[in-house]
């Protein structure tokens, strides 16, 4: 008779009810810095525990923690001190030299008032979108990059929360990929290779990858809506091409 | 074990309540660990294929479909998919699975794949492996398992008739079922 597995399945259990069991999870503040026009690098500053006001005069955030951004999931760990600063305009921030550990840095906005805000990193145009609600997201870092963040917003008051992260869910490079990315430097061949492979990886997941043209100086395609399901895509571009997608069109930006 | 039913247990746990959760492991640990038999070669990658089972679960709970009430079809599949990459997943999860106390299970006859069936999956298709998986393997209806994937029924029906064709060709053209 076989022997029952009872106290590693108590162990586990006792896991995954910590896990599902709803609790806030805080980060300590670090740069905290004044309201109104800041522009310019903002690493290294530590202004202390200054609260953050609202327009009401109230504190929009306690001065003891700041809660993380919910796309970030349970698995990710914060490395370091989060920089957060509160804006009325523009901020770049150096991020650095990736921590060890680190698989990107994640970036959330919200603002006071509903407005929007624009995302660049390492000088290319990344994204943005309305950020009343809190938005934001997790960028690969780049390996070859100064890793510099500027946030446009446009509105009166906004706080950008700027992190690196250990992504616990996050996919590696395939070894094929790693061996492309070795020198420094993705060749064309290396990057349509990748992109044969992504395409061949999301064809067993049985997404069809549309498109996949050469568009002057990089490939086209596209992915139908569901293709988020079972992780297709995030696992495919994450392990076959995602890396060589960034190096390839940073080295090919005008 | 139960308080109240699986459905209300899934959205009390998603509202916060971490028991509910652990109900929920109560109620289909045993069965993910039997189709864990099925897919991987070693007791202890059984117990490790069914702890990062609940743990994606949870990690992916947004995306976890309530099929009839029961999250069971979901974590078959995922169960599935995991085997797949155990490897790569298990890297994901390695800092928790280190923590768990080792494996003490012992392989189970009553699993075997006698006609070949799961040592072919390899053979199919991620979408065409689900839908076997689903409906061959552990015989919930096409519509059942059209609801924990996520696809119309006319889809699964489709996807489960290819699966058939490619299974019986590969194992009637070498005259031999493959046993695990």
């Amino acid at each position: 008779m076989s022997p029952d597995p009872v106290d590693r399945d108590a162990a586990l259990r006792r896991i995954l009810v910590a896990r599902a069991t709803r609790a806030p999870r805080t980060v300590p503040w670090l740069a905290i810095v004044g309201t109104v026009g800041v522009v310019g690098m903002l690493a290294g500053l530590a202004i202390g525990a200054t609260a953050l006001r609202g327009p009401d005069g109230v504190p929009a955030v306690g001065p003891s923690g700041f809660d993380l951004p919910p796309f970030l999931t349970e698995d990710s760990v914060v490395l370091g001190t989060p920089t957060v600063v509160a804006t009325s305009d523009a901020v770049t921030h150096e991020a650095g030299k990736p921590p060890a550990g680190a698989s990107g840095l994640a970036v959330w906005v919200t603002c006071e008032a509903p407005g929007s805000f624009e995302l660049e990193l390492d000088g290319r145009w990344e994204g943005g979108g309305d950020c009343d609600g809190g938005a934001g997201g997790y960028w690969r870092y780049e390996r070859f990059g100064p890793n510099v963040v500027r946030v446009t917003p446009s509105t009166e008051q906004a706080t950008v929360w700027i992190a690196w992260v250990d992504r616990g869910d996050d996919t590696t490079p395939s070894a094929t990929a790693e061996a492309a990315l070795a020198d420094g430097t993705v060749t064309e061949e290396e990057y349509r290779a990748g992109f044969d492979r992504f395409v061949a990886c999301m064809a067993d997941w049985g997404v069809t990858v549309g498109g996949g043209f050469w568009d002057g100086d990089r490939i086209s395609y596209s992915l139908p809506g569901h293709v988020n399901e079972w992780g297709a895509e995030h696992e495919c571009y994450g392990t076959e091409f995602r890396d060589l997608d960034i190096a390839w069109q940073i080295s090919h930006q005008e | 074990m139960g308080q109240g039913t699986e459905e209300a247990d899934w959205g009390a746990a998603l509202a916060g309540d971490g028991e509910a959760f652990g109900r929920i492991f109560d109620r289909h640990r045993d069965r993910v660990r039997r189709h864990g038999h099925r897919l991987v070669p070693t007791p202890a990658d059984v117990d490790d294929l069914v702890a990062m089972t609940f743990l994606e679960a949870w990690r992916l709970r947004a995306r976890v479909r309530v099929v009839d009430g029961s999250v069971l079809p979901w974590l078959l599949v995922a169960a599935t998919n995991l085997a797949r990459n155990q490897q790569r997943a298990a890297r994901r999860h390695r800092a928790l699975l280190a923590k768990l106390p080792p494996s003490t299970t012992t392989p189970d006859p009553a699993q075997r794949d006698e006609l070949g069936l799961v040592a072919r999956l390899d053979e199919l298709s991620v979408v065409d492996r689900q839908v076997l998986v689903l409906c061959i393997i552990e015989g919930f209806s096409e519509r059942e398992a059209a609801a924990a994937l996520g696809v119309p029924p006319g889809t699964v029906k489709s996807r489960l008739s290819r699966a058939r064709r490619r299974l019986a060709h590969a194992v009637f053209t070498e005259g031999t079922p493959h046993v695990s």
